[in-house]
């Protein structure tokens, strides 16, 4: 499908681009353009393929079929080719050197593709200013990229790709970090740079921006694309349905109501600096209590103050009406606080070690005694928990990291069901896992909170939060903003509520 | 019982058929090799740096490292000697004194590490040097001589005439040091903690503790080396046996202990150790140059970090094809 916005022919095609890992289908038959001057939003959930697809673009991930074509020239697998014919691509953290100034930064690239053998101290700052100055942008040269703050560093990132000639820029997810008027100072930049040429890809999932800045739309879901065409084509409420769709996952978990019961952790006008601020809430047994909010909403470190990482410094934390201050994690732990963290490789999961050990590291009390661990039993309780939980392994020995994400994640449950907490918090507990074992991590959410288990769930996947929760709470920008009944409120109104920005 | 079987298991066992295959080599090449006289003066000389290699391994399974275990185990030699000196009435604090001094080097080498968040190799590195100094302040030079006859005993003591008393030493700490990784939650969560420090806060391991407790057990090893030194060579000394180090490492990386943390294993430091002997016996026997033996260890490491290199798929592969795994 061609579009109005260049007419010409297109300078980017990917055609039929087919990518798995393993049995896991990402993407099947994807195919995008993207005319000179375009700009292009790629749109869709987390886990919908975007990343991958995106990856492919650049040649950092190969893919199984189909072709990338710059310019009509077929591009082969590799980043050096891609940055060399003009495609930038500037990642969620952006890739800066933080500890190197504005213009290294700025003027690295291109020394690369040029393949200095010196360095060209005085030709690379030249061409960082003029960039600078042709984006019109007033940041000093000479600064150290790590005292910027985020929205500089985007800016720096785009002056590195338009120093390097880049004629695409592809950017993911640009705007999670910004504030509003940096958002718009961000467009208005790439309004300029649009008249002269260089075509955008932006991958994102808010719905505003999508309208304010782009000319096309690619909807993707489950690796393909569900949806694609002029912006002028859509309003905001097909663009959410063809995102989200009526998949599995956005039915609501059948459960019974349990009856109302007293806090088990109350928090009230709880703050961090620069984090959140103000944030009250009850956590109940029996209880599912979703916080969603976009990456930077404050959400992560929210969940990370209640399980004692991080320290407060407003507020008051209450567990059954009694005041707690925390000292680490290891005192909210004590307390039956259990936390499951948002990136299981690097942070939940000890990869090299066996899949026992990860099981029962956070309950060795339980099988120790005078100071001895009983082997056997650690051994018969990760048995019993690969049972319980269905995790697909021939025994409990090899390395954790064998297994599959799903499977992981259930590893890290097992771990902190072994620990009978009162209180669950996981901080997108099924990111990057396969649909039917996402169903299955919600059902024994489920099920963990009916026999009074109270569960928090961090999430920015909204049919989730629709799926799993009792009740919802909607965070933007550091506050609590707005609270839902879980069975009462639909994808749409949980979507905008999520993506507003206007009050603070 | 665990992962370490996966990779390490069958590096034990290549290093166990390493160690094998030197023994008979030289017994059949020099029958001198297997006389009593040389099986004995073996079994005094490596459970000296056995033990030290036994010190620094918990800490490197933490993904972390202890250069100063020579320079504590001359502290601890020195305050020994100096409190025997001091008089009978206080000599028997000589052994209790020079362990303590261990464990206080240890749980600073920690608290170095674990508060301040220095890198280990820097913090002992440091550390090295200011014990040392501080050795060398109390001995203002010169080694402590003289010791009394009952300690030196110690010795060249031997239990039924074969075996020797630092073997016996190092037998039992070996025993003890593995029961304490495998058998003890400070074992099976510092392993975790060197395989991935991040994580285990976010399973409630007490890293900072940990580490503590981790270099406090390496110093009090060390501290024990630095006794049996003491007893055998008569004397202690600020600057005796700054050569172990290097050795005591290589053993280390031998054994198959992974340098990034989460693996290691005592059966591992003990083949490494006897293999290790067995060679610089050898070349003795067989009239090699005192300093062929540098090559030959030399030789050794680079042929063994090579061969598990290109050999033994380490899983770094599997990961990063899990990190570009979408989300």
């Amino acid at each position: 499908m061609n579009d109005e916005a260049s007419g010409s022919t297109p300078i980017l095609q990917m055609q039929d681009i087919r990518k798995a890992y393993g049995s896991v289908r990402v993407l099947e038959d994807v195919s995008l353009e993207l005319g000179a001057g375009e700009v292009r939003c790629l749109a869709g959930e987390n886990g919908s393929g975007k990343s991958t697809l995106i990856k492919v673009l650049s040649g950092v991930v190969r893919a199984d079929a189909g072709q990338v074509r710059l310019h009509g020239r077929r591009l082969s697998s590799d980043p050096m080719a891609a940055i060399a014919a003009g495609l930038s691509v500037i990642y969620q953290d952006f890739s800066l050197f933080p500890n190197l100034s504005v213009w290294e930064n700025i003027g690295f690239l291109r020394s690369v593709t040029c393949e200095d053998v010196f360095h060209r101290r005085g030709a690379r700052r030249r061409l960082a200013v003029d960039t600078l100055r042709r984006m019109q942008v007033d940041i000093d040269p000479d600064t150290p990229v790590e005292m910027l703050p985020v929205a500089s560093k985007q800016l720096v990132a785009i002056a590195r790709a338009l120093a390097n000639q880049a004629r695409i820029i592809v950017m993911d997810e640009p705007t999670t970090a910004l504030t509003r008027s940096e958002v718009a100072h961000l467009l208005d930049i790439v309004e300029t740079l649009k008249k002269d040429g260089v075509s955008f890809l932006f991958v994102s999932h808010k719905i505003e921006e999508v309208f304010a800045v782009c000319d096309t739309v690619t909807v993707l879901r489950d690796g393909s694309v569900v949806m694609e065409g002029p912006i002028g084509a859509f309003d905001a409420g097909r663009l959410v349905e063809a995102m989200t769709g009526r998949s599995v996952d956005s039915q609501r978990l059948p459960r019974e109501q349990s009856p109302p019961q007293p806090p088990f952790l109350e928090v009230s006008g709880l703050g961090r600096r620069g984090e959140f601020v103000d944030v009250n809430l009850a956590l109940r047994p029996g209880e599912i209590v979703s916080v969603v909010g976009l990456l930077g909403s404050g959400r992560t470190e929210l969940a990370q103050t209640l399980f004692g990482y991080m320290k407060p410094d407003a507020g008051r934390i209450e567990i059954d009406g009694k005041p707690v201050a925390f000292g680490d994690q290891t005192s909210a732990i004590a307390h039956g606080i259990a936390y499951v963290p948002e990136d299981r490789l690097t942070e939940g999961l000890f990869l090299s070690q066996s899949i026992a050990d990860n099981i029962t590291v956070s309950s060795l009390g339980k099988s120790t005694s005078f100071g001895i661990l009983g082997a056997a039993a650690l051994l018969q309780r990760a048995r019993a928990a690969v049972q319980n939980l269905r995790i697909k392994t021939p025994d409990v020995t090899p390395a954790v990291a064998t297994l599959s994400g799903g499977n992981q994640q259930r590893v890290v449950l097992a771990r902190w069901m072994e620990h009978d907490p009162k209180l669950l918090i996981l901080n997108g507990p099924t990111v990057g896992v396969d649909v039917g074992s996402k169903r299955d991590i919600h059902e024994l959410l489920v099920s963990l909170s009916r026999s009074g288990t109270s569960v928090m769930v961090v999430t920015d996947d909204i049919p989730e939060a629709i799926a799993l929760s009792d009740r919802i709470l909607v965070m933007v920008r550091g506050r609590i903003t707005a609270s839902f009944d879980a069975a009462a409120v639909d994808e749409d109104t949980l979507y905008n509520e999520v993506i507003r920005e206007d009050r603070t | 019982m665990d992962a370490r079987q996966d990779t390490t298991g069958s590096h034990l066992k290549n290093l166990g058929v390493l160690t094998l295959l030197v023994f008979v080599t030289l017994a059949v090449v020099s029958p001198a090799f297997l006389s009593a006289s040389n099986l004995k003066s073996m079994g005094f000389q490596f459970p000296e740096f056995g033990l030290l290699s036994l010190a620094v391994l918990p800490t490197m399974i933490t993904g972390g490292i202890d250069l100063s275990v020579v320079a504590v185990a001359n502290l601890a030699s020195i305050v020994a000697a100096v409190t025997m000196k001091a008089g009978p009435e206080v000599a028997w604090l000589a052994i209790p004194a020079g362990l303590a001094v261990g464990v206080v080097c240890g749980a600073f080498n920690g608290f170095l590490v674990a508060y301040l968040r220095l890198p280990p190799i820097l913090a002992t590195l440091g550390s090295m040097q200011l014990f040392a100094g501080i050795g060398i302040i109390i001995t203002r030079g010169p080694a402590i001589t003289g010791l009394p006859d009952w300690y030196t005993a110690f010795g060249n003591w031997t239990i039924g005439g074969m075996l020797p008393l630092p073997l016996v030493l190092f037998a039992l700490v070996a025993s003890g040091l593995a029961f304490l990784l495998r058998r003890t939650p400070v074992g099976l969560r510092l392993r975790l903690f060197g395989a991935n420090p991040v994580a285990a806060g976010f399973a409630g391991v007490p890293g900072k503790k940990l580490i503590v407790q981790t270099y406090a057990i390496a110093g009090f090893i060390a501290a024990l080396a630095g006794l049996v030194v003491l007893a055998r060579v008569n004397s202690a000394n600020a600057d005796y046996g700054s050569s172990y180090l290097l050795l005591v490492i290589l053993i280390n990386i031998l054994a198959g202990v992974r340098p990034a943390g989460g693996f290691g294993t005592v059966t591992g430091i003990v083949l490494a150790v006897i293999c290790l002997q067995f060679i610089s016996s050898g070349l003795n026997i067989l009239s090699f140059s005192a300093f062929s033996r540098d090559l030959v260890f030399g030789g050794l490491l680079i042929a063994v970090m090579s061969y598990r290199a290109a050999f033994a798929p380490f899983d770094v592969k599997a990961f990063l094809k899990r990190k570009a795994h979408p989300s």
